[in-house]
């Protein structure tokens, strides 16, 4: 069994919280449907989000110089980082020059990709996690399951456990309201006190030197507003033209990824604020080299709303962590093997291509065709496993001669109608957990030639 | 009318009976349907598998044997999206190929959009549960699935709705994939089979007597799963329904 | 060769066929009859409060009924219209002494019809940080405007000028906890919006 399939048949042993975690992101795709069904441009929004994107990416280096330009001019210092350690050497330099010792860092899929906070707690830099599920899980000692509700896997029971030992709660308390509120009290020590923010950037604006952050706790405002020193960082693919195009994303994104007509705040920075140093820091690690792919390169519209890990059927019954890649689902698919097709072989077969990712992306990113693509580069690349590449060459060898595929079909059919069900059910996977179908005695072609035969025969 | 009849391979080898009532429900609609006799699969299962190049012996196959039918029809929407979709693939601007590929329809489809026939004369009274299986959804559109903010509907749906007496009931995942995935149903056996059981709770709750859709494949999934789980519930392929209901 | 070359040199050798000119657009939202209606409506269902008033002298009126304002020990007022109470924004040495305020009252320049949201001009505050800091808020926006959508909105802003702006749509929130519905994570936990319309 692949490493997906067997992560996933184990998430799958304890049957009522498969069905919980199931139920619980179903739930976030109907919120979805609703907030998209209420905006009657919904489809033609998703189509000038898509060319936007297709735009920006085309023109990517005249926007990444125009940002940098314009930021610049507002005293925001930029930096490029051509892959993820040379993004956590910058932070940490940044960090060390000013001898931080405590840094604030809000949700950032990017400082998950380039791995920063075990590189910054490597070099004696606490770095906290503060959007409340990251810090769930950062407490934990786990990576995040979900991209937008990193601890979507856990019940409050065991949140609150957890706060009972690192927070000081009541032991045995579970109810959210107390547990979140909390956290607000301990982690508002924290923000006060700390000398520096992190915090990743949705859309970074070329046009104005300007980033956008959407957020619902407050936490990424507290973390850019109060520490004088911020950094934020992006991955190169966050650039928009113009400010005006946030009119077409701020409509799809929080729609999308939970069903809120938009998030509580949607900052707008356009340099520091009085006192403050600000930094950008734009990291390309891997995203032009996907580019370069027409196959692959509309992955990098992504938003990062999870809209598609919500709706996926099978990322709802596996969990994030059967993907054992930063980001699960659908959009993890298609970037996980970027980064080692051998490493990641399993996730594309990990799809049955039902196409509903495809059908909720914000962006018209071709999701499950892409997976589609990623299964031949497995083939190709040598490394679809013997069992199914032979499988493959016979059914093709069989299925390319009439004759022998009525032989071999009639065979197998005799056999399947000769031994007795439960040995069937038994040799065969498909017969674990379903029944056979009954196995009829003739094929059609045989049966359509005996009537055609008949015909002729009455004339 | 003439129409080229492709039964997919699974169809032919295990269920004949949907093949002989694709026959039969041609036949009451005046078309006549030919079928070449050394036909065998479109390459589908291979080609989901990620092995392009072997498919694409199968996929050349297939247009030796169809070429130059006006229409080609075949009760499987799966097999049709894959010669419409995917044989892009392999055409090498071959115009014939090309419109090979156009002129391929699912049954019900070319019921509705080429006969033109909106109503059927027959009479199934049944609780049906629709399972509207993905490919046939999202990728032929044959309906209007139910991610999209469009209005569009299913005139496979409606065709259906016409017979006498049926009640197509409601489920509350109108469009979940059943888990079927060719050889998904294989490899990710577990996640295959807890998808399947859904579905089947799903239509199972919502009262279905009989499971229908256009894709056979899906309905040997969810029938394994019935038999398997003793559910009082039975599968029917949308030819069958019709045949059944018109004869 | 530095990063900067890097990234833009590997950039340099992508090629795109398709056709990738920027979209001419418009989407208006065209189900928004009522910009007003839908405002309230929204920000009822996302956990705040919507007043629709004549005048200052009416929102002073109303404040003071208010449990936010009747519980608050420490309420930092910023519009000069409607003048000082205990903490005064622009006598404090840092944003971190804001970190007792109970409620502030801010402008906001005009509210979006189709998500509630209020676009707040912080470059008039000294500290933005009052916008998260303070555990109650209230936005007045007293040009009593309020476009239907998201186009209309970013088509009033003048990004040339801001140094930074919100939009800020309800009280702070979480659902990260076994996705319950939490109002009040770590910025305001109420917001109560107050739009004069003579």
């Amino acid at each position: 069994m692949s490493n997906h399939a067997k992560k996933a048949a184990e998430f799958l042993k304890d049957e009522e919280r498969a069905r919980w975690h199931d139920q619980s992101l179903w739930f976030l795709r109907e919120k979805r449907d609703n907030a998209s069904k209420s905006v009657p441009d919904w489809e033609s929004l998703r189509e000038t989000a898509h060319k936007i994107k297709r735009h920006t990416l085309a023109n990517l280096p005249r926007y990444l110089e125009q940002f940098e330009e314009n930021a610049r001019a507002r005293g925001v210092h930029v930096h490029y980082a051509f892959d993820g350690s040379e993004h956590n050497s910058i932070v940490l330099k940044i960090l060390k020059e000013r001898n931080v010792s405590r840094v604030v860092k809000s949700k950032s899929m990017l400082t998950e990709e380039c791995g920063l906070n075990h590189v910054l707690q490597k070099n004696g830099i606490e770095i906290i996690d503060t959007d409340l599920g990251e810090r769930i899980v950062q407490l934990l000692g786990e990576p995040p399951s979900h991209m937008v509700l990193p601890a979507i896997h856990r019940k409050k029971e065991e949140v609150g456990k957890l706060f009972h030992k690192y927070l000081g709660t009541e032991k045995g308390a579970s109810d959210p309201t107390y547990l979140a509120n909390a956290a607000r009290a301990h982690l508002r020590e924290i923000f006060l006190a700390s000398e520096a923010g992190i915090s990743g950037v949705n859309f970074a604006i070329a046009e104005t030197g300007g980033i956008t952050i959407v957020t619902n706790e407050g936490n990424a405002d507290l973390g850019n507003s109060l520490p004088p020193l911020y950094i934020a960082c992006m991955g190169i693919e966050k650039l928009l033209p113009y400010s005006r195009d946030l009119s077409v994303f701020t409509r799809l994104l929080a729609r999308s990824a939970t069903g809120q007509p938009i998030s509580t705040y949607t900052s707008h920075l356009l340099g520091p604020q009085p006192g403050q140093e600000m930094h950008v820091v734009m990291v390309d690690n891997g995203r032009s080299d996907i580019l370069k792919q027409e196959k692959f390169r509309k992955a990098l519209f992504c938003i990062r709303c999870g809209a598609c890990m919500n709706t996926c059927p099978v990322y709802r019954r596996s969990g994030g962590y059967s993907y054992n890649y930063v980001i699960p689902g659908p959009i993890g698919t298609v970037l996980a093997p970027h980064r080692g097709i051998k490493k990641y072989k399993s996730l594309p077969s990990a799809c049955t291509h039902c196409g509903s990712c495809t059908d909720v992306c914000p962006v018209k990113v071709n999701l499950h065709d892409q997976i589609l693509e990623w299964k031949a580069e497995v083939d190709v690349s040598g490394n679809l496993g013997f069992v199914k590449k032979s499988a493959m060459v016979m059914a093709t060898i069989v299925l390319g001669n009439a004759v022998l595929l009525a032989l071999v079909g009639n065979l197998a059919r005799m056999i399947f109608r000769i031994l007795p069900k439960p040995i069937c059910n038994f040799i065969t996977i498909w017969g674990r957990t379903r029944d056979l179908p009954d196995i009829p005695a003739k094929s059609f072609r045989k049966v359509y030639n005996e009537r055609v035969m008949n015909e002729a025969d009455h004339g | 009318m003439e129409v080229g009849l492709f039964i997919p391979c699974y169809i032919d080898q295990l269920y004949p009976q949907i093949g002989m009532a694709s026959v039969a429900v041609l036949e009451s609609l005046g078309v006549t349907p030919v079928y070449p006799r050394n036909q065998t699969c479109c390459g589908q299962p291979v080609f989901n598998s990620g092995c392009f190049k072997e498919s694409e012996k199968l996929a050349k196959k297939f247009y030796t044997h169809f070429r130059g039918f006006e229409y080609v029809v075949a009760p499987s929407a799966s097999c049709v999206h894959m010669v419409r979709h995917e044989y892009g693939n392999f055409t090498q601007n071959d115009p014939e190929f090309a419109r090979l590929q156009s002129h391929i329809f699912e049954l019900s489809e070319f019921i509705t959009n080429i006969l033109k026939v909106e109503r059927l004369d027959g009479r199934f009274p049944h609780k049906v549960g629709f399972h509207q299986s993905c490919t046939g959804l999202r990728g032929l559109r044959l309906g209007t699935s139910s991610e999209l903010n469009e209005k569009k509907g299913s005139k496979v749906r409606a065709l259906l709705q016409s017979l006498d007496g049926i009640e197509i009931i409601s489920l509350s995942r109108p469009d979940e994939c059943c888990g079927f995935g060719g050889t998904f149903s294989i490899f990710e056996e577990a996640v295959s089979s807890f998808m399947g059981m859904d579905r089947l709770r799903d239509h199972q709750q919502a009262g279905a007597e009989i499971i229908t859709g256009y894709d056979a494949s899906c309905l040997m999934h969810i029938e394994g799963l019935i038999k398997r789980n003793k559910k009082n519930l039975r599968v029917m392929h949308i030819a069958e329904i019709i045949a059944c209901a018109i004869s | 060769m530095d990063n900067k070359e890097m990234v833009l040199g590997n950039l340099q050798s992508v090629m795109i066929e398709e056709d990738a000119s920027y979209p001419q657009y418009s989407h208006p939202h065209g189900g928004i009859k009522n910009p007003s209606e839908s405002f309230k409506s929204i920000l009822e269902n996302v956990g705040g409060e919507c007043f629709f008033i004549k005048s200052y002298a009416e929102f002073k009126n109303h404040l003071v009924t208010l449990d936010i304002y009747k519980s608050a020990r420490n309420i930092c007022v910023c519009p000069k219209e409607l003048g000082k109470e205990s903490v005064d924004i622009n006598s404090v040495e840092k944003g971190h002494d804001l970190r007792n305020v109970d409620l502030a009252i801010v402008r906001g320049e005009f509210g979006v019809g189709e998500n509630a949201a209020v676009w707040v001009d912080a470059d008039s505050l000294k500290y933005r940080s009052v916008l998260f800091l303070s555990e109650n808020m209230v936005l007045i926006i007293d040009s009593g405007k309020i476009v239907p959508d998201m186009e209309k909105a970013y088509e009033l802003i003048d990004f040339k000028k801001l140094k930074s702006g919100y939009f800020i749509s309800g009280p702070s929130k979480t659902a990260d906890i076994e996705q319950c519905l939490v109002i009040g994570a770590h910025g305001p936990k109420s917001l109560t919006v107050f739009v004069i319309r003579p």
